[in-house]
């Protein structure tokens, strides 16, 4: 890796920071995207793209809800496929990189967002003088800061970290690689086991067997399984509609019907 | 309130719609996006706001504290503007209610904007863009980009003027009217549905343990196969689920894959 390339994927680091934070949410810092402009800084776009697919799976529900993320997706996927493929390896060690560096990134992440807490007391203050001016400043500042930091550390690591990294890699005997392999292919696991937990409806949770059942047995493709899903998840509703409407046309007390349509949601 | 809207209150919401996106730019445990969202309000401050005094406290009302799904954020940013500019109309209304309608719709708006969009289109736009990525396909990301954020922006932008039109009416009789619960309902059974199916697609989960029985051979793997192919991904999937569930941390269930894969390997299992 040369110096110019280091220099690069610490921008695309950076930038993917910056973009999540004051780019609304558009999802150019998932690993999808970040791992083909690394893949592509270092030469090879298809490498980036397969090592892009598999690190958005192992991070797919690695989603940030209300601030609380275990792991920052960012840092792990640009300087695990930076790693890896700097060393002419697999999919397999691009996981095994990406985990533990989004794990100590997200930590870096948490310093940063109490940092930034403890100097809230000042926008108080620009609010008291009503100094817009400063507010703006404040508020994109913390954010060019944090991005800055967030380049320096991917720069530092690919400089000083790789020949270590290396040596490490170089270390790991062949069948460890194999497991890791094997592990790094369940993984995607946990991530739909957030989204899992994030939908969760008891009421609804056959619809998880029901995708299921679709894509094993049908092989569907995944947007005519969503289309499905929506068809019946519309005429769910449009049932629901009738059925809380039919007590309310019955001329019943507006106590009682409202208790029925309650109980008929 | 009318449904038309005057030339600089066009401007306005498209001036909401812009600044929203820089909503978590000073993101903090302390006020979390209070200071994005301040900022996104400064035209609708200087709009309604006349005196310096008003321009203030309408500072201090918009920088306390604030969280919500950020792709929505637009529908509090238009429904605050239209109640500054409310407050501004009629000073008998006590001011202290814009924060508190602003408050009490965050956990609502997000409860639904979390399962739209990081439950339900980004999990279909990933599982489009993964399986292309997956072939070495530049289009893997670009449309995964592309079917995320064409719905994401469409209702970004509409959010800021539902939110400027029709205000905290318009949440309050979703929810008489059933409307939210429905699209909540709605996004849970696509987001399920599309999950259960990228289980069965994207969890790779296979033994290789042989064993001889007498002139068979026996293939652990066949047997699952026979009861259901990708069984041991699906069940893999719900035992992670379970774990999470009971509160194990996600970076233990991580570690034990980790440890699983390895030690299963080293014994000949996987």
């Amino acid at each position: 890796m040369t110096l110019v390339q280091a220099l690069l994927i610490a921008l695309v680091a950076a930038a993917g920071q910056a973009a999540g934070d004051i780019g609304g949410n558009v999802m150019v810092n998932r690993p999808i995207v970040l791992a083909p402009l690394v893949g592509a800084i270092l030469g090879d776009l298809q490498q980036g793209l397969i090592m892009g697919a598999a690190l958005e799976l192992i991070f797919l529900g690695v989603v940030s809800i209300g601030g609380a993320t275990p792991s920052d997706s960012n840092m792990g996927s640009v300087l695990g496929t930076a790693f890896a493929m700097s060393m002419h390896q697999g999919v397999e060690i691009a996981l095994a990189l990406a985990v533990p560096i989004g794990i100590l990134q997200q930590m870096v992440k948490y310093l940063v967002y109490f940092f930034r807490a403890t100097t809230m007391h000042k926008v108080e203050e620009f609010a008291e003088a009503g100094d817009f001016g400063k507010i703006t400043r404040f508020h994109f500042g913390h954010c060019a800061l944090y991005a800055a930091l967030y380049g320096l550390i991917a720069f530092v690591s690919l400089q000083f970290g790789a020949g270590a990294m290396q040596a490490l890699v170089k270390k790991i005997p062949a069948i460890i690689i194999t497991g890791l392999g094997a592990a790094s292919q369940m993984l995607p696991a946990v991530g739909f086991a957030l989204l899992m937990n994030m939908l969760w409806d008891n009421r609804l949770c056959v619809f998880l067997f029901f995708g299921f059942i679709l894509s094993v047995y049908l092989n569907l493709p995944i947007i005519a399984i969503a289309g499905i899903a929506a068809t019946i998840g519309i005429v769910m509703i449009v049932q629901d509609i009738s059925a809380s409407r039919t007590p309310r046309m019955a001329a019943q007390p507006d106590a009682q019907s409202e208790e029925e349509a309650f109980f008929n949601e | 309130m009318s449904n038309v809207m005057k030339s600089d209150e066009k401007k306005l919401i498209s001036q909401l719609f812009w600044r929203s996106f820089a909503l978590e730019g000073s993101f903090n445990y302390e006020k979390m996006q209070a200071l994005g969202f301040a900022w996104a309000m400064f035209p609708a401050i200087k709009l309604y706001c006349k005196t310096p005094q008003e321009q203030v406290e309408a500072l201090k009302r918009h920088t306390a504290f604030f969280n919500i799904t950020p792709n929505i954020c637009t529908f509090s940013l238009g429904m605050a503007a239209s109640m500054e500019k409310e407050y501004a109309e009629k000073k008998d209304m006590d001011p202290s209610t814009i924060n508190a309608v602003k408050v009490s719709l965050m956990g609502p708006l997000s409860g639904i904007g979390d399962s739209f969009f990081w439950g339900t289109f980004r999990v279909i736009a990933a599982g489009v863009g993964i399986s292309l990525a997956q072939q070495g396909s530049i289009l893997g990301p670009i449309l995964f980009l592309l079917l995320f954020n064409v719905p994401h922006l469409i209702i970004r932008y509409y959010c800021t003027i539902w939110g400027y039109q029709l205000g905290s009416k318009f949440i309050q009789t979703s929810y008489e009217n059933g409307l939210i619960q429905h699209m909540t309902k709605l996004a849970t059974v696509i987001g399920l549905t599309t999950v259960g199916a990228m289980i069965a697609t994207m969890v790779t989960f296979n033994v290789g343990f042989t064993a001889q029985i007498g002139e068979t051979t026996l293939v652990l793997q066949e047997v699952f196969d026979q009861i259901m192919p990708k069984i041991l991904p699906l069940l893999l999937t719900l035992g992670a689920f379970g774990a999470i569930r009971k509160g194990v941390k996600v970076n233990t269930v991580i570690l034990a894959i980790f440890a699983f894969g390895l030690i299963g390997t080293l014994i000949g299992l996987l």
